[in-house]
């Protein structure tokens, strides 16, 4: 929930990307990572972005999400699932999971077309 | 060419949780988010606390509702505790969830130096308000036996983000057939670390154990 907000925060993220990298050329794309276990739907961030990003840098660029799924592993015997079911209760050995993957809401990368001369 | 760089989306919220870790911090507060579905008894259940610490404690709420000053009202008459309100509506478009930039603005201009505990009560939801980080220093959700006992499986991330969890309503747990060991044992596999405690604001059983945690997480 809240794309449109998160993707503010999205572009806000995008744009100091592009001013500490001194970004000239089109950006073409902006690949952010969605973790299975935020409260966040892709496709509704798209729909935002798509809108938001008019009259900014991001202009035309297409937005990539790669979903990452929960994963988790056990503090006690180190074994890594990727649960179906939400949990950190490993059911190896009873012991406490941590999540390792799945609550990522991050930009990690821009695709810049260099303009053409 | 593509250039990688990693910058987080929430860093706003975060930036603004940290500083709203330290003022509270400074003011010498524990801080506790409660959250919930709505109608579970956050607010009933602040009545009680606010009822049997308000002389030993000083206690400041920061209240949280897409509109009115229905718990306010209700709380500010059970101790002249200071209480500001949030409401979403009026600045927020009527968002579903408290979050840092919100708590930030709505303390800007207090001064709550020397209180002991604060209450955040957030808004009654089981999604949203398990993913904003508002500078508390523990979430503690509310959940009735009314709501049923597939709740945890249902809305993991609000229980896996959980300190503790307040089962209220056991008054009633037989009149609505609410199976407790299902309950328990779903809570367990989403969170093991979850401390529960089983009360109701109503009758006043388990409070005091409620009471108990609150000091021992204070001291």
């Amino acid at each position: 929930m809240h794309e449109l907000s998160l993707c503010r925060g999205l572009i806000d993220s995008t744009l100091a990307i592009i001013e500490e990298h001194r970004v000239s050329g089109r950006v073409s794309a902006v690949l952010v990572q969605v973790g299975r276990f935020t409260t966040v739907v892709p496709e509704s961030l798209r729909f935002h972005f798509e809108v938001l990003r008019r009259g900014t840098r991001l202009e035309d660029a297409e937005l990539q999400v790669e979903t990452v799924p929960l994963r988790t592993r056990c503090t006690s015997c180190g074994i890594e699932h990727e649960p179906e079911v939400p949990s950190l209760l490993c059911r190896d050995c009873d012991g406490l999971l941590e999540i390792v993957a799945g609550r990522e809401l991050r930009v990690v990368a821009i695709d810049v077309t260099e303009d053409a001369a | 060419m593509r250039i990688e760089d990693v910058r987080e989306i929430l860093s706003e919220n975060d930036r603004f949780a940290a500083v709203n870790r330290e003022r509270f911090a400074r003011w010498g507060a524990f801080v506790v988010n409660l959250m919930s579905a709505p109608g579970a008894g956050k607010t009933t259940i602040l009545e009680r606390t606010l009822a049997a610490l308000k002389d030993d404690k000083r206690i400041a709420i920061i209240e949280g509702d897409v509109r009115g000053n229905y718990d306010l009202d209700r709380l500010q008459g059970v101790a002249d505790v200071p209480i500001i309100q949030i409401n979403t509506e009026v600045a927020y478009g009527g968002e579903c969830h408290l979050d840092a930039v919100m708590i930030g603005k709505a303390i800007a201009s207090a001064d709550l130096t020397g209180t002991d505990l604060l209450f955040i009560e957030n808004v009654g939801n089981l999604v949203c308000p398990a993913e904003f980080d508002v500078g508390e220093a523990c979430k503690v959700m509310v959940a009735s036996v009314t709501e049923g006992e597939d709740k945890p499986l249902k809305y993991p991330l609000m229980y896996s983000v959980s300190d503790a969890l307040l089962l209220n309503k056991v008054d009633i747990a037989d009149a609505v057939g609410f199976d407790r060991t299902a309950f328990l044992r779903n809570c367990r596999t989403v969170n093991p670390n979850l401390e529960i405690i089983e009360l109701s604001a109503r009758t006043g059983e388990g409070l005091a154990t409620w009471l108990d945690w609150l000091q021992e997480k204070m001291a």
